[in-house]
């Protein structure tokens, strides 16, 4: 035997609420993160100085930088945005806004892409922004630096989303961020071949190059939110 | 409401909870009490969906709940752990609108304002939420029930620790108008809480 209240304050679920709901996550997220940027600057100054070491060390040939240029500032990159992830997850797990995430009537593979996204454009973006004033040093032409920049763009979001995984599922190991590299890095293979390759090609291996990396993209959009949602149940339910 | 048939909770080998019944009804408020360790919180947070039952089923409104049968209730719903779920660097109306948001819960900026001036956080309303003690924090995230449209059903995991007397007769109050109005409340305490409480059921783990 139930009672049937009928409960005349049940919120409704419609659309326009989902949306409404996204937005203000969007907002509270950025609002957030962006009052901690010291540790967002972190990871800029990191993919900065790794880059602008690497000329210094290796000398001033023109052409092996040129040569070399596109691989340094892929792997800075990548280093430099799984190092600024797990942050994102940590901080919400101790607090307990995971659990009211999960506990949403709103889908939560939508709630983590929001999250992921908020990354995207507080920590990626800035990487890519960056990145003509880095091209410098290496000599990489206007045609070369647009290539980079593109495989950046297209390589970076799938890289946060597979980061947003392995971040989820390492709450609350201890030396998590190491375990965290450890099983990301390797999956980072194809796009750093992808990328870091089509820099200085000809068109077409280019457009070939750009385009499985946009494919790559948009699988993971669609995909990697759902394993993000599940490794987050995983991790509020232990 | 809620119904518990043959319930059974375990950490690793361990029973914590065994054969527990229990109908929650709208109207009433139960306290979860027991020793340390006895698992309060465990009982909570599977009332919620998220700890995994050992055996038994809940039962929402007559019908069982498995799978995304979860999300109907959560809908109707507002969860309390033991951390307030707000962002120490946002002010008390931005934790409170996303914590709104995200219960599927819409209110309006005065609604958020009156709530917290109701629990007597009025005039820190424009602190970061960091910069507030320990009981005001959690003031703040029990806003969230004072607002219009408030779930049905409450499921608050201590509330009353670090709150001062005011602020414990507040919620008391704020308790006992949810469950006159149809609504029902089950929470964790150490004790004798709710002393004044009309009507308060207690299960003892």
């Amino acid at each position: 035997m139930t009672a049937s209240v009928v409960w005349a304050g049940a919120p409704t679920r419609d659309a326009r609420s989902a949306w409404r709901a996204l937005a203000v996550v969007w907002r509270a997220t950025m609002l957030s993160q962006w009052r901690q940027r010291a540790d967002l600057a972190a990871a800029w100054c990191f993919f900065l100085v790794v880059v602008a070491l690497f000329p210094l060390a290796v000398g001033p040939e023109p052409q092996l930088l040129q040569r070399m240029g596109p691989g340094v500032i892929w792997v800075a990159a990548v280093l430099a945005t799984l190092g600024s992830l797990p942050r994102w997850f940590q901080d919400d797990w101790q607090d307990g806004t995971l659990e009211q995430m999960v506990l949403s009537p709103y889908p939560l593979p939508l709630l983590m892409l929001v999250k992921v996204a908020t990354h995207g454009a507080l920590a990626l973006l800035p990487l890519v922004a960056l990145c003509p004033v880095l091209a410098l040093p290496y000599g990489l032409g206007a045609e070369a630096l647009g290539v980079l920049m593109a495989g950046l763009v297209l390589g970076l979001p799938v890289l946060s989303l597979l980061g947003a995984v392995a971040a989820a599922l390492v709450l609350g190991v201890r030396s998590g961020a190491v375990l965290l590299a450890l099983l990301v890095l390797p999956l980072t293979v194809p796009l750093l071949v992808l990328g870091a390759g089509a820099v200085g090609q000809p068109a077409e291996v280019v457009t070939a190059h750009l385009s499985l990396m946009a494919a790559m993209a948009l699988l993971a959009v669609v995909g990697l939110p759902w394993a993000v949602a599940s490794a987050v149940r995983l991790a509020v339910e232990g | 409401m809620l119904s518990l048939i043959d319930v059974g909770l375990r950490r690793g080998h361990r029973w914590l909870v065994r054969g527990l019944a229990l109908q929650v009804l709208g109207g009433q408020t139960w306290q979860i009490e027991g020793a340390n360790g006895a698992g309060k919180t465990t009982l909570l947070r599977a009332l919620a969906g998220l700890f995994p039952l050992g055996q038994g089923q809940i039962l929402w409104r007559g019908r069982a709940l498995v799978g995304d049968g979860w999300q109907a209730v959560h809908q109707e719903m507002a969860w309390m752990g033991h951390t307030p779920a707000q962002k120490a660097n946002l002010d008390a109306p931005a934790n409170l609108t996303m914590a709104c948001a995200l219960a599927g819960q819409t209110v309006a900026t005065s609604s958020v304002q009156a709530a917290l001036e109701g629990c007597g956080l009025g005039r820190l309303a424009r602190r970061p939420v960091g910069q507030l003690s320990q009981g005001q924090r959690r003031l703040a995230a029990l806003a969230r029930l004072a607002l219009p449209g408030a779930p049905a059903l409450w499921l608050l995991d201590e509330p009353f620790v670090a709150l001062d007397e005011k602020a414990c007769q507040w919620l008391q109050q704020l308790m006992q108008r949810h469950v006159q109005g149809g609504g029902a409340v089950v929470f964790t305490a150490h004790g004798h809480v709710g002393e004044a409480y009309h009507g308060l059921r207690r299960l003892a783990l």
